[in-house]
């Protein structure tokens, strides 16, 4: 199927020039590639302008709840595992108000590939300040500098037991799509943290400031630590990749006899 | 055939109102079937475009496929810098 | 023959409680009596008091208590006003130097109601001015000569306690040697210790005066805690996926499925919310899912409830009630989550509430609250109390039965995930069968978000006609009536205070009937059955009277709020205070 085939009937709502166009463009590319069937494809959006990219790619995809699309996910992918199960959502939706379920999901390792689309800023509640925002930092709809700190995300995945964990930029849809494509084809949970810009309320982190910043990892880095923490510029690529036991894989399954059970709990005269 | 606005390399659709748009060169805002000595061709070179037809961005790779469909695309699309003191909380 | 007793055994958490309880459970069971027993007990790990209470004869608890096996001082000095005139205590020897200020445990509120009404004063001084039938046991003595007898150090019979104090009691209410030996063979898979434990406390209390237990109807029972019933309730109906956050009390039905899966997928999850996030991810998927939680864990599912309305994924949610608000007492019973249950979940949250009252209700509740959540696509809450949860009943092995998978049609070729239909129900195809979205937005029939009035009044009228079809669907089986037609009152009530209402109306010289509510949402219409005065009674601050208030005039509410059971004979009470003319009473029993 070719990609514009994965578009939908729905109008896209985002502002010209959100970063989402570009993250959008790359997934349908990359399924396409990957020929996913879109009855298989189960894109799983939060809550936010990122999420509503449920409605524009052809699947059979669930929007769910603020910062509740991995454990809605988890429970899909473990359910049916021939599904492709995607997880969309914003930086703060998966590292705010769901940091609890991104920790959980990477020490699940359950096959699930998470998209963080970051953008430093909460969009559609107009421009607070994400989980990934410097301190300091005032941008355009904000009431005062950030009096929090930032927590890296891809550290965080790391520390968590993500067995795939990369960083990508939202307008370089083709490096981008090239690692959705590893990032699906990956078993075992997956973070793409992917940069993008949030043209009405993010005044510092434009187009400009990353695209002056990112650079492009040449193979996976052996000192990926030092990689993950890089401030001055900002390194794109997958930063390390491991396999591990899937949580399928985890538990076990078995024969069980109610009968045998039933009598184990009978007394008799 | 005059040489309009609407296919002028300088010039972005406004993104409601279809009768006008932006000037980059003159820096200015412009209708739709206006001319002037700055016309130049459309060049669809970069990675994201506008799609008249769909009211969207879409990235080069989804150009051919816009452009089959007879979707008229732009370089760009132009939004008044203060729309943002006008959005509601989502 | 009818025997009727009314048993406590209470020691220390961690001293064998539990098991002395289910030893004493199945020994009457074994006898041939009917025989139910709850668990009291800390939220703790070891050391505070815990009890079981158990009666023969019946299937609710009575006050006052026929019989006291106190493994501790503590247990004495919490149960001894329970007693009645001339009733059995079974207690260590030593407990009687005991004053109730040298026991840390227990609670300064026990102790200043102790002393206040008998003086700084030992137990033994205490026990001299009741009418007890008071025996003694040396149970250092007793512990010593196991040792010898089994030639195991002190340190590893010393567990073996409970079940010496238990035999003990139980002999000298009347069971004979065997019926005790062949409870306790059940209890433990090498049980040599506490056989030979048996012997040495039935050989202390040889040749004392004792009751009798005539043998009663002997045959098989299949014995259960409540949240053994549901779990392998859920089994037997094919439950295919169960995600779990640890909390009291549903952890014990959770860990039971958990063990006995089977091809079951079942996850402990993160929190709560995970918990059902998950469980509706399967249920999206296909498979019939669960969880299981109690209140502070149906808060944090409060959002997730709506989404499952919202996007209209079937999802069973077994509440098991604890005493609230916030923490409360974690360990003990209540009815307060009613109307949280009710209206859990924002926005107009269509669901099912469903209670039972008791274990083998929950058995058929388990199915039913699956049935209806596949066929309606919303939520539904099965609301049990942790009174059911830890205590011991006999159910019928007919009760279970398995229930047919979901299945589903082929897809056609445009499927609606939302279709608009006359009774509001849409064709459920699970995600992988269809493209489709499952949305928490409000959507159109295909599932895209969209915000036009039109179409939001119509799915908005979609789920209320979904709504009415489950209420015309339930009609019948929303509650039950018992007892007098045209009864002088009519008691109403829902959950477990079910066999304490029945038992009373049964032994009651007024005429009164008993209307127990089994479908708590859609609210029943029970006008047309109300005779005489109206009396509800509830473990919450009037949860169901403010619901019935709705449809009928309550003339007295019996509410009982100290996280304890209600007894039948706090129903009788009841009854008389509301005949009088009482509006309010308050049930205090239970320690």
């Amino acid at each position: 199927m070719k990609a514009h085939e994965y578009r939908t009937d729905a109008w896209i709502q985002w502002c010209p020039g959100c970063g989402n166009y570009g993250i959008l463009t790359a997934l349908r590319e990359a399924v396409s590639e990957l020929e996913i069937d879109p009855k298989k494809l189960v894109i799983v959006g939060g809550i936010g302008c990122s999420s509503r990219i449920v409605y524009y790619i052809r699947g059979s995809n669930v929007h769910t709840i603020h910062g509740r699309a991995i454990p809605v996910a988890s429970g899909i992918k473990l359910a049916n595992p021939e599904l492709t199960v995607i997880v969309s959502a914003g930086d703060g939706d998966i590292l705010g108000i769901g940091a609890a379920h991104f920790v959980a999901l990477g020490r699940r390792n359950i096959d699930l590939k998470v998209l963080i689309h970051d953008n430093w800023v909460y969009g559609l509640t107009k421009g607070q300040a994400a989980p990934t925002l410097p301190s300091g930092v005032k941008l355009r709809a904000m009431n005062y500098p950030n009096p929090h700190e930032a927590l890296n995300p891809l550290l965080l995945a790391f520390s968590c037991g993500y067995t795939f964990i990369a960083r990508a930029y939202a307008y370089h849809v083709k490096r981008l799509k090239e690692i959705l494509l590893e990032a699906i084809r990956h078993r075992g949970s997956a973070l793409v943290d992917i940069l993008q810009p949030c043209v009405t309320y993010n005044n510092m982190m434009t187009k400009e400031w990353i695209e002056r910043r990112i650079y492009y990892l040449e193979g996976i880095p052996g000192d990926f630590l030092n990689k993950m923490t890089e401030r001055e510029r900002i390194p794109l690529g997958i930063f390390y990749r491991t396999e591990k036991n899937t949580f399928e894989k985890r538990i076990e399954k078995f024969e069980v006899d109610l009968e045998s059970l039933i009598r184990k709990k009978t007394v008799t005269p | 055939m005059r040489k309009k606005c609407e296919r002028c390399g300088n010039w972005a659709p406004h993104i409601k109102y279809y009768y006008l748009g932006f000037c980059a060169k003159r820096e200015s805002i412009s209708l739709r079937d206006f001319s002037c000595e700055f016309y130049t061709e459309i060049k669809l070179e970069g990675e994201f475009f506008w799609c008249e037809d769909c009211k969207s961005l879409i990235s080069f790779l989804e150009l051919e496929s816009h452009m089959e469909r007879g979707h008229r695309i732009f370089r760009g699309v132009f939004l008044d810098s203060d729309y943002r003191e006008e959005i509601y909380e989502g | 023959m009818r025997v009727d007793l009314s048993i406590a055994i209470g020691g220390f958490q961690g001293g064998g409680i539990e098991s002395a309880g289910q030893i004493a459970v199945r020994a009457f069971a074994i006898k041939g009596h009917e025989v139910f027993g709850s668990r009291e007990y800390h939220s703790n790990i070891v050391g505070a008091h815990s009890y079981y209470h158990i009666r023969v004869g019946g299937k609710a608890l009575r006050m006052p208590l026929d019989a006291l096996i106190a493994l501790d001082a503590e247990s004495v000095f919490t149960h001894f006003r329970n007693l009645r005139k001339k009733a059995v205590l079974v207690c260590d020897k030593g407990s009687l130097e005991k004053k109730a200020s040298e026991i840390p445990s227990m609670s300064r509120e026990l102790k200043s109601r102790i002393e206040a009404a008998y003086g700084s004063v030992t137990l033994g001084q205490i026990l001299e001015k009741l009418e007890l039938n008071l025996v003694t046991l040396p149970m250092a003595e007793l512990i010593g000569k196991l040792s010898e007898t089994v030639k195991k150090p002190m340190s590893s019979v010393s567990r073996a306690l409970n079940v010496m104090g238990l035999s003990a009691g139980l002999y000298l209410l009347g069971l004979d040697e065997s019926t005790i030996r062949k409870a306790v063979e059940k209890q433990f898979q090498s049980p040599e210790i506490n056989l030979a434990a048996v012997e040495i406390a039935l050989e202390e209390v040889a040749g004392m005066e004792r009751g009798e237990i005539p043998d009663g109807i002997r045959r098989e029972k299949l014995i259960l805690t409540g949240c053994e019933a549901v779990a392998l309730s859920k089994l037997f109906s094919r439950i295919e996926f169960m995600s779990f956050y640890p909390i009291t009390p549903a952890t014990d039905e959770a860990l039971f499925l958990e063990e006995n899966r089977g091809k079951t997928i079942t996850v402990q999850a993160e929190d709560e919310i995970s918990a059902i996030g998950m469980a509706l991810g399967a249920s999206i998927a296909g498979l019939r899912a669960a969880v299981t939680t109690s209140g502070p864990g149906v808060s944090l599912m409060n959002e997730m409830i709506s989404l499952a309305v919202q996007a209209e994924i079937p999802i069973v949610i077994t509440l098991w009630m604890r005493a609230s608000p916030s923490t409360g007492i974690a360990t003990r019973t209540g009815q307060q989550d009613l109307l949280h249950a009710i209206f859990s979940g924002h926005g107009d949250p269509f669901k099912a509430v469903i209670a039972s009252g008791d274990h083998e209700e929950a058995i058929e509740d388990v199915r039913l609250s699956f049935k209806l959540a596949e066929d309606f696509q919303m939520p539904v809450v099965h609301l049990l109390d942790k009174y059911i949860a830890s205590s011991l009943a006999a159910v019928e092995r007919e009760k279970f039965a398995p229930l047919p998978k979901r299945e589903f049609s082929a897809p056609s070729e445009n499927y609606l995930r939302y279709m608009i239909t006359e009774d509001g129900i849409s064709p459920f195809l699970p995600v992988g069968m269809a493209t489709m979205i499952v949305s928490s937005l409000e959507h159109n029939e295909y599932g895209f978000a969209s915000e036009d009035p039109v179409l939001r009044e119509e799915m908005m009228l979609k789920r209320i006609r979904k709504f009415r079809k489950l209420a015309e669907n339930v009609a019948e089986k929303s509650y039950s009536v018992y007892g007098e037609r045209n009864a002088e009152m009519t008691i109403i009530s829902f959950g477990s205070t079910k066999n304490a209402i029945l038992e009373a109306i049964e032994q009651s010289e007024f005429h009164t009937k008993f209307l127990q509510l089994r479908i708590l949402w859609p609210f029943p219409d029970i006008s047309d059955e109300i005779s005489g005065k109206v009396l509800c009674i509830e473990s919450n601050s009037g949860q169901l009277s403010f619901l019935l208030n709705c449809c009928c005039k309550i003339d007295c509410v019996a509410r009982k709020l100290n996280a304890r059971p209600i007894y039948v004979n706090e129903v009788h009470r009841a009854i008389e205070e509301a005949l009088s003319g009482r509006r309010e009473v308050i049930l205090g029993e239970g320690a």
